[in-house]
């Protein structure tokens, strides 16, 4: 079921709500965990049912794992035992998410003739197969116990987060449902539920989906681009991402107020960000989180223990720490999908940021304009890997953004360049993109919208039950559902 | 707390009021026609006839029609219920829609004969245009709504409470209250156009901005890239029509198909567009389905002035008289009306003939016509 649905706002949530607070009122705390429970199941077949038992052979396994984690005193057996469990569920995602992609490479360069499957890929099987990695390596180390499978399937499954995020620790996520005061109605969580849940709506209906219909315009016709229709191509998709997905957050941290819960920052207005490193701090937070405790650390130590002390390469620090980071920024790209593309998206934020690492080393610091100029530009260019069918079609756009394939003006703009020669550099004709005018007044506002103002949580914290914030919200509300015409995925359903 | 309960009460109250007002609001001044909402002069009186696709299906579902036209907007526009009810002595619907493919028009055949397990007569108006592989229906469209004899959710949600509803909504009101005409086909009852307006439209259109519908339409086709410029037989939109032949066969109905009498501009145009062997070879393989009644080439109908809208509303879509004469041909009632070389069934035996005397016709046009042949060659060009 998506957010951006009548189905979800009108009749799932209030239903989920009413019963779970009802249920609330039991002296016994499982009933109504196992309502949320059955409602999430509910939530995650709406889409498709098939995928179902494999969410719950991933559960079922990552928590008899678990279980098994917490009773073994033996670190041989521990060790065993998570190391199992982590490539049971890296194989799983290897085989759904990267399968074809392997087989296509393999027979491409050796000629084989090895069949394509064409599987179809679960449902956030990325997320919930990277937050049980997480959890079963805090069993290992000891830092989670969980006995209560109830409580298990509540952690993965619970709705706001199961199919995009954030990634939680089932240490933030499972103390919350337990807290006495969390099981009743708070009025406070509500409304503010209310207001940032209305804020992600409109992000997803009317920014994220305006801006598609140029990004997806731009990409399929990228034989065909002007410059000027090359950067609203590109700036487009840099918008509906962000909108997409941080308005996707806003909704599952709206939802998952309404239960009392509190989900983890995942977004902080990444396109204000001065560096590469800064941006990555501020997007996508919780996978940063993930990619960073339980990729970077343990890949740093390996490669410490293995690679650079057998070589006395032990003091080569900064060497390490730059590989370590290009291999995780590749984990990252690979994470996001099976393709070259994003092979080359990740490899291109790993080189940014050993590059970067080495400037502020070397205490060369950058005016604050200049900063951002250079860190937006390069986001926009990786983000043109990161959704181009094909590395030729990245390669297309940015042809066209930086004037290879000509610049075009819209023939009214002739008669103000009348008296200069630039008719071998400029060619005065129409747009074959739709609504160009349009697409530049949409950058205006996307523009404003994420470098002028404060974000959606920032808004969240100044949150004031007055009329004002009530016509706001009323507004962005009722304007989002009247423009909810059709079924319109989340970029990151397909990740 | 008291103040976040105050609010968070308000927030819900007032989103249900407001949604419960853009509802009503919508229902009551009921801007496509479909909830039969009291017309109120001055108020809505004036109505919309934007989403045919929509209108239609539910008129299909509400009059379970017994004889259906169907086709494109050839059909809807020149073929007339009315007089098909003077000569038949039979009630019937035009299920015309604007720029269907033959996918679509078997769908909404198929929902006919949903509506009405006694559907007993189907003419359907073929065009070469439909069955390119290329071609696809506008957005009004839905498949799903041909599902269910019943509204569906979408089409609720579309005409009660979207952005879109409200503000057409507010341009019916304001056009009742000013009482002034809203752009568009305006459709009448029986599912066919009102033909006046088209008229009033064409006629005012050349007189006012100098545009001769006849070449400014034909233009169109020529230059959209779906229609000519890419042109490949669909073998699924020929299954598509063979299926509507199978299932009137296996159900009873009697069906019958014909081309329509575009006007020869038309024909040209598709000689122009480099189309004519493909036009050929799809007349050769329609024929072997059924057969056909072809109005199509360069006859005394179709060679008429174009400097006037008396036959045609352009080079497409002839008008109500010229579809008249398309049913006392196919129906065999006052057939002195309609002039000889004005219809002929082509069948699997007679279909080469029938080319040749269409090519002849042709050759005989173009040589009478050198002007608007280098004309119509210039819109494929330019």
């Amino acid at each position: 079921m998506l957010f951006n649905s009548f189905e979800f706002i009108l009749l799932f949530l209030p239903l989920v709500l009413i019963g779970y607070y009802l249920l609330n009122r039991s002296a016994n705390a499982s009933i109504s965990k196992i309502w949320l429970v059955f409602c999430s199941l509910f939530f995650y077949s709406w889409w498709n049912i098939s995928y179902l038992p494999l969410l719950l052979i991933s559960i079922i396994y990552n928590y008899c794992t678990g279980i098994l984690l917490g009773n073994s005193k033996s670190g041989r057996m521990r060790f065993i035992l998570a190391m199992g469990g982590v490539v049971f569920n890296i194989a799983l995602l290897g085989y759904y998410k990267y399968w074809g992609f392997i087989v296509f490479n393999t027979n491409t360069l050796f000629n084989t003739e090895y069949p394509l499957l064409h599987i179809a890929l679960p449902l956030a099987i990325s997320f919930f197969t990277f937050q049980q990695i997480a959890y079963l390596v805090d069993c290992y180390r000891g830092d989670v116990k969980e006995s209560s499978f109830l409580n298990y399937m509540l952690f993965i499954t619970f709705f706001p987060q199961l199919i995009a995020g954030p990634i939680v620790h089932h240490k933030e996520m499972m103390p919350q449902f337990d807290r006495h005061e969390n099981r009743l109605f708070n009025f406070e969580n509500q409304a503010k539920g209310v207001f940032i849940f209305s804020i992600g709506l409109f992000k997803k209906v009317i920014l994220a989906d305006t801006f598609a219909i140029w990004s997806t315009q731009g990409f399929n016709q990228v034989n065909e681009l002007s410059m000027i229709e090359g950067w609203v191509t590109a700036l487009s998709f840099v918008f509906q991402l962000y909108f997409d997905f941080s308005g996707y957050m806003d909704m599952a941290m709206g939802a998952a107020l309404f239960f009392n819960i509190k989900l983890p920052l995942n977004f902080n207005s990444p396109y204000k960000a001065l560096d590469i490193q800064e941006a990555w701090n501020r997007w996508h937070m919780t996978l940063g989180r993930f990619l960073y405790q339980y990729v970077y650390i343990p890949m740093n130590k390996l490669m410490l223990k293995r690679v650079f002390t057998p070589l006395g390469m032990k003091k080569q620090v900064m060497l390490r720490t730059n590989l370590s980071l290009i291999l995780l920024f590749l984990i990252s790209g690979i994470w996001h999908g099976a393709g070259w593309t994003f092979i080359t998206f990740g490899l291109l934020h790993g080189i940014a940021t050993v590059c970067h690492r080495i400037w502020k080393k070397a205490g060369l610091k950058l005016p604050r304009i200049p900063a951002w100029f250079l860190t937006f530009g390069f986001i926009v260019i990786a983000f043109t890997f990161f959704r181009a069918a094909s590395i030729t079609d990245a390669l297309k756009v940015l042809s066209s953004m930086f004037g290879l394939n000509g610049i075009v003006l819209p023939v009214k703009f002739e008669g103000l360049f009348a008296h200069i020669q630039i008719q071998n550099i400029i060619v005065f004709d129409n747009f074959t993109m739709i609504n160009m005018s349009g697409a530049i007044k949409y950058l205006i506002i996307g523009f404003i919208l994420v470098l002028c103002c404060r974000n959606s949580v920032q808004l969240m914290e100044k949150f004031k039950p007055n009329v004002l914030y009530l016509i706001f919200s009323l507004f962005l509300l009722l304007y989002s559902l009247m423009n909810l015409t059709k079924v319109s995925e989340f970029l990151y359903f397909n990740f | 707390m008291d103040r976040y309960r105050k609010w968070y009460k308000g927030s819900l109250a007032a989103l249900v009021l407001c949604m419960t007002l853009v509802i009503i609001f919508n229902y009551v001044i009921d801007p496509y026609q479909l909830y039969k909402s009291t017309s109120i002069k001055g108020l809505n009186h004036t109505k919309l006839y934007t989403n045919d696709y929509l209108w239609k299906a539910r008129k299909i579902a509400e009059i379970k029609p017994s004889v259906l036209f169907l086709g494109s907007s050839r059909t809807g526009k020149g073929i007339d219920p009315d007089y098909y009810f003077r000569i038949q002595g039979e009630a019937s619907f035009n299920a015309g829609l604007s720029s269907a493919d033959i996918n679509v028009q078997l769908k909404y055949f198929q929902y006919g004969a949903m509506a009405n397990h006694q559907l007993r007569k189907i003419y359907l108006g073929l065009d070469f245009e439909g069955f390119n592989t290329y071609s696809s229906p506008p957005a009004t469209y839905s498949e799903k709504r041909l599902f269910s004899l019943k509204m569906i959710k979408e089409d609720l949600i579309s005409t009660l409470f979207t952005k879109k509803s409200i503000m057409d909504s507010l341009s019916v009101v304001r056009a009742s209250f000013s009482a002034q005409q809203l752009n568009g086909d305006f459709l009448l009852e029986d599912g066919s156009n009102d033909e006046q307006r088209l008229v009033t439209t064409v006629n005012s259109l050349l007189k006012d901005k100098g545009v001769n519908r006849f070449y400014d339409h034909l233009r169109s086709y020529l230059q959209d890239p779906n229609v000519y410029i890419r042109y490949s037989l669909s073998s699924n939109k020929m299954d598509s029509f063979r299926q509507v032949d199978e299932y009137c066969k296996s159900s009873g109905i009697s069906c019958t198909f014909f081309i329509h009498p575009s006007h020869a501009l038309q024909w040209e145009g598709i000689q122009a567009a480099g189309r004519w062997e493909e036009f050929e070879k799809w007349k050769r393989e329609i024929v072997e389905i059924s057969p056909i009644w072809d109005f199509s080439g360069f006859n005394s109908i179709t060679t008429v002035s174009t400097e006037n809208f008396d036959h045609y509303f352009d080079q497409s879509h002839y008008r109500k008289h010229i579809g008249n004469l398309v049913l006392n041909r196919m129906l065999h009632v006052n057939e002195e009306s309609v002039p000889d070389d004005f219809g002929f069934l082509i069948t699997p035996n007679n279909i080469e003939q029938q080319l040749d005397r269409i090519r002849e016709e042709k050759k005989r046009w173009e040589a009478d016509n050198p002007e608007i042949v280098n004309r119509v060659k210039s819109l494929a060009i330019n």
